[in-house]
């Protein structure tokens, strides 16, 4: 062996050379002397730097550890009072009302029928807006109660550490809580049969219907909402608030006092009137003549038909639009071809984009506005597009903001390393299971109902963990390119994002290196909380 | 482990660990607070600390580790780098001892002084190293980088003193 570098002697001399290596070294030292003498000189260098930094260490008393942060006493009372708050509200209310409180319905028979009513609820509340199932739920009393456990909870989780068991038990207060809160009322009426639901001319639903069987049939009167799912759903009765139905076939055919939303094979509109709007899409969409839309309607499907009368706008989606009756408002369409009949009357504009413009004529006197029919037009390149750099560097910007916050306060994730094939291989199934199984179980969390709460935060982190992934490669890009060079970190991050949009904008292979950045990125996230809160014991 | 025994420790290591915060993070923080910060982290963390294990080794990487933060909270310390200068590696002349020639109770505290006068990214690892008996992987682990670099740092780091060190010396 040749005499080794300084590095080496060094190395050697604090002891930091693999164990093979240092034996060769050992070797060459026994028989050199001149190496013999350079690795005693830098031995003694160590153990000088190290007499002396032990010299200059400080003695004397020894000042008082202060306590670790704890709860407020005043908070734990606050937060005990609440809790008997609650019991003695709930208690109250089911030996006075001689009522079974909402938490205590999952052990009935008919276990499906509050999860039903989460559920629709839910629904509703995404799909109208409204009030929504938690508003629904909590009442002036539960509200400010379960409030109070969150943030309780939340701030000792930051603050107080001493061990999982304080934490613990405070979530599962917390998930009683929540589970505990009584709902306002119950506003849902459920009927389910396999067969047939059959809802007769004289009966009245004074509450919202969820409806679920093969057959529906709905001749009464329904004065909340409508929410029917079914093969053949048939609804000529009346409904006072919106009708969501899917089905097979959907027939809408009585007066409907709110929205319309329809999704089936079929979906007809025969001698119906509707209060607000039309949503309907289907293989088959129409609208016959004896009926009236007085909002907007949105149809999507082979081929929409609107014979009767919508009185605002229309958008019309699908192979052959078919419009003979009146629009009160603006005709949209997109499709191969559209069709209007001598009776059709459009008294807003007409914005029709067809295969070709010469097969789809427009008679005199139909359209009141101004009418625009033209072949769709093949989209540009975004590359050629100047919106699409604009966009990307707005990106960047907020991915560069988002860095900076996210390492000032996590400068651990800074630290992010792959030095070898094998770490990167690790990393990457780390991210890959983070990417799989995490919303994964945030559904099956949600689909539990009472898991929802759960499942839903789950999904949120995961979403955040799948934008912050490509930040987190993004300054380990700029940081291994900075090594040799004095960049700042900023300088560092802004390098390794530009890298990154500029790559995973790359025709073909960018949708390739936006999964590698996401597997990589929730890979390294992982190993820091591994790291953080595993394992190591420096924290 | 109950808190008599943490206290206990606490007093054990108190000084070294004092010692520790105050050479890295020299004027960058209040090395007091940062040790009792660094205590208390310890005691948050007990949950993790292996009794098998030296508590001192394991309350010093503690510190290690909350110092960096603090300075790279700072903006203080730059990704630990390769300084890419011309600063060529040195030979010691082996027949003079370095820096061990200057041991003396006031050479003492010239190191020291030098020590302290170290740029951040030489001055971590040399105190991380030769007063915290930091192993390599674990100041790579803290600063971001490779065991190598940790080396070239060290190397570089003992040039600067060595140079610091001549110049007074010389003054003298």
């Amino acid at each position: 062996m040749t005499c080794p570098s300084t590095l080496t002697c060094s190395m050697y001399a604090d002891h930091a050379l693999p164990r093979a290596e240092a034996a060769e070294v050992r070797a060459h030292v026994a028989e050199c002397g001149t190496c013999r003498e350079r690795i005693a000189g830098l031995a003694g260098e160590r153990q000088a730097i190290h007499r002396a930094l032990m010299t200059s260490q400080a003695s004397g008393p020894v000042p008082a550890l202060l306590a670790p942060p704890t709860i407020p006493t005043l908070a734990v009372w606050l937060g005990w009072a609440a809790l008997a708050g609650w019991a003695a509200t709930v208690g109250w209310a089911t030996l006075t009302e001689n009522t079974v409180p909402g938490w205590l319905e999952w052990l009935a028979p008919d276990v499906m029928g509050a999860s039903i009513q989460i559920l629709m609820a839910g629904v509703l509340h995404l799909v109208l807006g409204g009030p929504g199932p938690v508003e629904g739920m909590l009442d002036a009393v539960s509200m400010p109660l379960a409030a109070v456990m969150m943030i309780l909870t939340a701030w000792l989780l930051i603050r107080w550490r001493p061990g999982p068991a304080a934490p613990t038990c405070l979530t599962l207060c917390l998930a009683v809580a929540l589970l505990a809160v009584a709902p306002a009322s119950h506003a849902f009426e459920v009927r389910r049969d396999d067969v047939r639901v059959h809802i007769t001319a004289g009966e009245t639903i004074d509450d919202t219907l969820v409806v679920m069987s093969e057959a529906v049939l709905i001749e009464g009167t329904v004065t909340g909402d409508l929410v029917v799912m079914g093969e053949q759903v048939s609804i000529p009765g009346e409904i006072g608030g919106t009708v969501v139905a899917m089905g097979n076939t959907v027939a809408v055919e009585g007066p409907v006092g709110g929205n319309v939303l329809v999704m089936g094979e079929t979906v007809s509109l025969r001698g119906a009137t509707v209060a607000g709007n039309l949503y309907g899409m289907g293989r088959s969409v129409s609208v016959d003549a004896g009926s009236r839309v007085e909002g907007n309607s949105a149809m999507m499907g082979e081929e929409p038909q609107v014979h009767g009368f919508v009185g605002r706008d229309l958008l019309a989606m699908g192979k052959r639009v078919s419009v003979l009756g009146r629009i009160g408002g603006d005709l949209s369409t997109y499709g191969e071809s559209l069709s209007l009949g001598p009776a059709a009357r459009i008294d807003g504009d007409l914005t029709a984009t067809v295969d070709d413009p010469d097969a789809s004529p427009v008679p005199d006197g139909v359209v009141g506005g101004v009418s625009h029919v033209t072949a769709e037009a093949p989209e540009p390149s975004r590359y050629t597009t100047w919106h699409f750099y604009v966009g990307e560097v707005l990106q960047l910007a907020a991915a560069f903001v988002c860095g900076l916050v996210l390492f000032h306060f996590f400068p651990g994730l800074a630290r992010g390393r792959l030095d070898s094939g094998s770490e990167v291989l690790i990393t990457a199934a780390i991210g890959a299971l983070g990417l799989i199984a995490l919303p994964a179980l945030a559904l099956a969390c949600i689909l539990t109902l009472i898991g929802a709460p759960i499942g839903l935060l789950g999904l949120l982190v995961w979403i955040v963990g799948l934008y912050l992934a490509g930040i987190v490669v993004a300054a380990f890009i700029g940081r291994r390119l900075g090594e040799g060079s004095d960049l700042a970190p900023a300088l560092s991050l802004l390098i390794g994002l530009g890298i990154v949009y500029v790559l995973v904008n790359v025709p073909y292979l960018g949708g390739l290196v936006r999964l590698v950045v996401l597997l990589l990125g929730l890979g390294m996230i992982g190993q820091w909380l591994r790291g953080r809160w595993g394992s190591r014991a420096a924290t | 482990m109950v808190r008599a025994e943490f206290d206990a420790l606490y007093r054990e290591h108190y000084h070294r660990v004092l010692g520790l915060c105050r050479r890295m993070l020299g004027n960058a923080g209040d090395p007091e607070d940062a040790t009792q910060e660094v205590f208390m982290r310890g005691y948050r963390a007990l949950g993790n600390y292996q009794r098998q294990r030296s508590f001192g080794p394991w309350i010093r990487a503690i510190a290690a580790n909350h110092c960096i933060d603090l300075l790279r909270r700072q903006t203080r310390l730059n990704d630990v780098l390769d300084p890419g200068t011309d600063l060529a590696e040195e030979t010691p002349d082996p027949a003079e001892n370095g820096i061990g020639a200057l041991v003396t109770e006031r050479n003492a505290d010239a190191i020291v002084r030098a020590v302290d006068a170290l740029p951040d990214k030489y001055r971590l690892p040399v105190v991380m190293a030769y007063y915290a008996d930091a192993s390599y992987d674990e100041i790579a682990s803290a600063l971001g980088t490779s065991r190598n670099h940790v080396g070239v740092l060290l190397l570089r780091a003992r040039q600067h003193l060595r140079r610091d060190l001549a110049d007074l010396e010389e003054e003298i």
